[in-house]
């Protein structure tokens, strides 16, 4: 798009529009960070609207970064979201590959086979994969909850990958051949690089997808593992609810998801831009 | 450098029969030409070569082996696409040495002979530039020395000149055809475009619905094409193609359109052994009809202009003859207005006779 000098009104209406549309979506996350700077006591003793000033406090970080079960639960969910993004990167290219470029029988078949999985309503696979899962005795285990969002993401994130990987010309696919690339290498080494940022697109929303799961931690997790949105969720056992550290949890779980989409800005916003997710 | 032979190859894409029991063979050092109408199967047949598509019948030999299981990386082929699918990620330079890389040559050889190509096609100042900041033609020049530098058994060209413009198209033809005799290299290209098959190749195979209709050089093409498609495929402005009957009168053969009518008793041996009907189609290439303001001949035919494209450096006349529409070639000076009556002579001993039911030539 064509930068164009826009008239002083037009640009005002512009810039209010935008901060009237991230005012809306942001509200809800800027008054978590609020809430998790104030004293429990504090809060209660007023409604959040409208506004008072407070007296800002860092006990509620202070707080959960000394509470052992949170930090091991960051590090589970850490572990678990990078796994997972990797198996479903990897596995979900060579399967978007094999679809978006080689002719094989039951290629259609495949295709609308991970289009209807990945349109199941993810609480009719709970059951299953719980079943599943203790079965394989992998029930409570780090691997068995990889296993449980894989199977979650696999479908959506290959479907993705399909259109971003067709977007690679099959002249340029037939020219690697050519030159004696195996189809592998011209996956990894060439169809990959080329749509990078489709590819991180990608990336950041199975990362995010995992990282932010609740409903799979909560059931495949039961004790020995306990993944980080469980964790939060239970500062809200019972009758009473500890909003300012749950607040404060919230915002600390939050910042890996912050911290990768400022770094991978770029190629986000350039992915959604080439229409990666069609 | 090599030879390569199709044999009665056949290649279907679910009932459309793309490739029908084709075969030709292409000699070394021989630039060969598939020419035909898009969706001829031309390019079908260069991927069956290449190896990127397997034929459901028939074999593929490269100098006299048979390659039909063998990979594209193995069969020593290069290939220039018409898109030419540069790596659009990788500089010039390495798009040359790309192919030198993945077959292992060592790093000094392959920068040796990537300057070598380089230097040949004219593009050293291009060699670190990316794809995208290049110009058509000099992308076509990087396709070819990508083709170029792994000194293959053969080329297979398709469309190698379809995406440039006009007047760099003319220059490339040219170009190309002298590269491919300094390099001695044997060449199958694939194009719809009849000027260059006619410019560029030793031999053309005319292509049309999957089949070869003729395998001949140039001239054999031009001057005897064996069919009515051939004839009218070939050469521009196209043959003028005539319905008509061939009947005898008092020892002489006539060809009677619904115009005029043409003495061909001199062509009456071949038109014996040729003809299994009265109904037949005459052709007639446009350079074969003289135009004259009177009357030159007893057997010349009367018409009126219709209109005159001053082409240079001749023009094309389009001529009503009767009913019929059909054009020559004049020479500038011949003046002509619109409606003008004059008279055109055509020579019987360069006309073209084809059956009309099988469109297979007589003569």
């Amino acid at each position: 798009m064509a930068y164009r000098k826009r008239s002083l009104p037009r640009q005002i209406v512009l810039y209010v529009c935008v901060l009237l549309i991230l005012g809306f979506v942001l509200s809800p996350y800027l008054l978590g960070v609020v809430t998790s700077f104030e004293r429990e006591a504090e809060l209660t003793s007023r409604p959040p609207f409208p506004f008072k000033a407070i007296t800002p406090v860092l006990d509620n970080y202070i707080y959960i970064l000394s509470y052992e079960p949170f930090s091991l639960a960051f590090i589970d969910s850490a572990l678990v979201a990078i796994t997972t993004t990797c198996f479903v990167m990897i596995a979900g290219s060579m399967g978007a590959f094999a679809i978006a470029h080689l002719r094989f029988r039951g290629r259609n078949f495949l295709f609308n086979f991970v289009v209807v999985v990945y349109m199941l309503p993810a609480l009719a696979m709970l059951i299953p994969i719980v079943v599943l899962l203790k079965e394989l005795t992998l029930l409570d285990t780090i691997l068995g909850m990889v296993f449980a969002h894989s199977i979650l993401l696999l479908p959506l994130m290959t479907w993705f990958l399909i259109g971003i990987y067709e977007g690679v010309p099959a002249d340029i696919l037939e020219a690697l051949q050519m030159d004696g690339t195996s189809r592998i290498r011209s996956l990894f080494r060439e169809v990959i690089p080329l749509s990078r940022f489709g590819f991180f697109l990608i990336l950041v929303f199975s990362f995010v997808t995992s990282w932010n799961d609740l409903m799979f931690a909560n059931t495949v997790g039961i004790v020995s593992v306990k993944l980080l949105q469980p964790r939060i969720l239970e500062f809200m056992s019972g009758a009473r609810v500890l909003f300012t550290q749950m607040a404060a949890a919230g915002i600390l779980s939050s910042l890996p998801v912050v911290a990768l989409a400022i770094v991978l800005q770029k190629q986000i916003i350039a992915g959604i831009m080439k229409g990666a997710i069609k | 450098m090599g030879t390569v032979e199709v044999q009665n190859v056949t290649k279907k894409f679910g009932d459309k029969l793309a490739v029908d029991n084709v075969s030709f063979e292409v000699r070394d050092r021989e630039l060969m030409c598939l020419l035909g109408p898009s969706g001829a199967g031309k390019s079908t047949m260069l991927r069956i070569i290449a190896g990127l598509e397997p034929p459901d019948e028939g074999t593929i030999r490269i100098d006299g082996r048979a390659v039909n299981d063998l990979p594209p990386k193995d069969r020593d082929l290069a290939m220039m696409f018409q898109s030419y699918a540069l790596y659009p990620n990788k500089t010039v330079y390495d798009n040359l040495a790309f192919p030198l890389k993945s077959f292992k040559v060592p790093k000094d050889e392959i920068k040796k002979t990537v300057s070598e190509v380089a230097n040949t096609l004219g593009i050293t100042a291009l060699l670190r530039r990316l794809p995208g900041q290049l110009s058509g033609g000099e992308r076509q020049r990087v396709a070819m020395g990508r083709a170029i530098v792994r000194k293959p058994k053969a080329f297979l060209l398709d469309e190698p000149l379809t995406n440039l413009d006009a007047k760099l198209r003319v220059n490339m033809r040219a170009e190309l055809k002298r590269l491919q005799r300094e390099l001695g290299a044997t060449t199958i290209f694939a194009t719809p475009d009849q000027l260059e098959a006619l410019t560029m190749s030793d031999r053309i195979a005319i292509m049309n619905q999957g089949t070869i209709l003729q395998d001949d050089t140039p001239d054999g093409i031009y001057e005897h094409p064996k069919d009515v498609f051939t004839a009218t495929f070939v050469g521009s402005p196209a043959m003028n193609i005539l319905d008509c009957e061939m009947e005898q009168k008092n020892g002489k053969i006539f060809v009677r359109t619904d115009a005029f009518s043409l003495d061909v008793s001199k062509l009456a041996d071949l038109i014996g052994k040729g003809a299994s009907s009265s109904e037949a189609v005459l052709g007639v290439r446009p350079e074969h009809v003289t135009l004259t303001r009177d009357r030159a001949a007893p057997d010349s035919i009367a018409a009126e202009v219709y209109v005159s494209e001053r082409t240079r450096p001749e023009q094309i006349v389009h001529l009503k003859v009767g009913k019929t529409m059909m054009q020559a070639i004049a020479p500038l000076a011949f003046q002509c207005q619109l409606g003008q009556k004059i008279w055109m002579t055509i020579d019987p001993a360069r006309i073209h006779l084809f059956d009309r039911r099988t469109q297979k030539a007589i003569v």
